[in-house]
């Protein structure tokens, strides 16, 4: 069974009289411990999925579940379950330390302490907030900030972690070891499931073979690329993803 | 879980509070200087306000300084939610906090504790310079009727406070839930005179506002030593504006969230 089912998700916003269609009939799934690449460009509609994936938006119409369960039908559940990290990397409390932000938020997951400082000792090596941890949010770096966005979607040890331009702000030897990281959550024997969204191919090519691109949100194209790309000899990724991509002009 | 989650917001809501350094500082003058300016008003009136003032032992002073000290709670309890969420929208940590797996009752309460808990500190600054500086006594006080009054007037005012956090919510600013019970509350609150004074027709539009009850609880018992059959009928009403204030405080914010979950402005401010 899929761990994550995305079943014709449409969603509008209505600003004055005037109706957008943010995302139409999107479908897709990732199994459990797969991980699946969001792509395309800015405004696709990839972050408006992932909040709908969270349950921190209502689609019109579809619906997202987890091993088949509607993540509205239990929102709590939810909660427990998924990871989010957004892109908003200003998401703290400026005048609380690295430390007190994630003791907050772990304690809002209800981990014990022993829970909290095993989870927070594994990530602050391999995600290098050991160092920042007494320090106050508000003076931390762009990098360092994204770090920690990372470290709360991952905090409460979820299956199913939902990274929404994970490497923006990261150096590439960040970015390669937090992938790095990643994949090793992937493996048995708690595999966690990941949607990652971004305009990044590269990012997207080391992240997984598995991508669906959005475009005016709607999917032009979800697959393995590898096989995409053997089938069609000659092609790129960049090809791929700007045919992907391209404005459908109407017959 | 319950106790934990709330002491994570208590927690958090006192680290960014004495983060503050003068914040706390300027409270306590302002507290001061409010105090003394009713010690000065009460000296003014002399005796000329005491037969109002007959129900509630004659003292203007003591009555004021009770009626301006427990009306922080209403303050706290309509702008607490309120200001809380605005917080939240503006640093952008509303999103994350609905992701965590809080239920809204808890959250609710949560975002209110601390402001509920610095309002009681303001309470005691206040009683303790009217003791020490401004000659107040309170020597008849019932203390367990008054702290059952006192309880009773933290929940029904939070009660209001999710209401009016409901409209923050759904219409960002403009709060008509806290200017009405604000703006009402001055008139028929009984904080600053007693409601007794006012015309009879306005008098009996006074029992609708749960600060007169309040008041009227907790100068009974504080002031006069009230007992229990005394201060039943306050408690009673606000207890009656409890069950009605929190389920429809709770089923309002519960529609604000469903509906800024449909149009993206959870995050909005």
């Amino acid at each position: 069974m899929p761990s994550l089912t995305v079943s014709r998700i449409t969603k509008s916003f209505t600003t004055g009289k005037t109706v957008k269609t943010v995302l139409s009939d999107v479908s897709f799934d990732v199994p459990e411990g797969e991980t699946l690449c969001l792509l395309g460009p800015n405004g696709s509609g990839k972050t408006t999925l992932l909040k709908i994936v969270s349950s921190l938006l209502i689609p019109d119409a579809g619906s997202v579940a987890i091993d088949g369960r509607d993540v509205l039908a239990d929102i709590l559940g939810t909660k427990r379950t998924l990871g989010f990290g957004s892109s908003e990397d200003h998401s703290f409390y400026g005048r609380l330390t690295v430390e007190q932000n994630l003791r907050f938020y772990s304690d809002l997951h209800g981990l014990s302490r022993a829970d909290r400082e095993r989870r927070m000792g594994e990530m602050a090596d391999i995600l290098e907030i050991g160092a920042i941890l007494k320090t106050p949010f508000r003076e931390l770096s762009s990098g360092q900030k994204q770090r920690l966005l990372i470290v709360r979607a991952l905090l409460h040890d979820p299956r199913i972690v939902l990274l929404d331009e994970p490497t923006q702000n990261l150096d590439p030897n960040f970015s390669a070891r937090l992938r790095e990281y990643l994949t090793s959550l992937s493996r048995p024997p708690r595999p966690k499931t990941f949607l990652i969204s971004t305009h990044h191919l590269d990012d997207a090519q080391k992240f997984s073979d598995r991508w669906v691109i959005l475009s005016k949100g709607s999917v032009r194209f979800s697959g393995s690329v590898s096989t995409e790309l053997r089938r069609n000899p000659g092609m790129t990724v960049d090809d791929l993803f700007r045919k992907s991509t391209e404005a459908v002009v109407p017959c | 879980m319950l106790m934990k989650t709330l002491l994570a917001f208590f927690r958090r809501d006192m680290t960014v509070q004495l983060s503050y350094k003068f914040a706390f500082a300027f409270d306590v003058f302002s507290v001061f200087f409010s105090a003394a300016t009713f010690y000065f008003v009460a000296k003014l009136f002399g005796q000329a306000a005491i037969p109002a003032l007959q129900r509630y032992g004659g003292n203007y002073f003591a009555f004021v300084l009770i009626g301006i000290a427990f009306a922080t709670y209403q303050n706290v309890g309509l702008n607490s939610f309120s200001q809380s969420l605005r917080q939240e929208q503006f640093l952008n940590t509303l999103e994350p906090l609905f992701l965590t797996p809080v239920s809204l009752p808890k959250f609710l309460v949560g975002a209110g504790l601390w402001d509920f808990f610095y309002a009681t500190l303001e309470v005691v600054l206040y009683l303790s310079l009217g003791f020490l500086l401004f000659g107040l006594r309170l020597p008849q006080a019932n203390l367990p009727a008054a702290g059952m009054i006192l309880l009773l007037t933290l929940v029904a005012f939070m009660g209001l406070g999710v209401l009016a956090a409901a409209f923050i919510l759904r219409f960002k600013r403009g709060n008509p839930v806290t200017w009405t019970v604000a703006t009402v509350s001055e008139l028929l609150g009984g904080v600053y005179f007693p409601t007794d004074i006012l015309p009879p027709w306005l008098h009996s539009l006074s029992v609708l506002v749960p600060m007169n009850h309040a008041l009227l609880g907790l100068r009974k018992s504080l002031l006069l030593g009230a007992g229990w059959s005394d201060v039943g009928p306050h408690a009673l009403a606000l207890t009656v504006f409890s069950v009605v204030l929190w389920p429809v405080g709770i089923a309002a914010f519960s529609l604000a969230l469903k509906r800024a979950r449909k149009d993206g402005s959870l995050g909005h401010y």
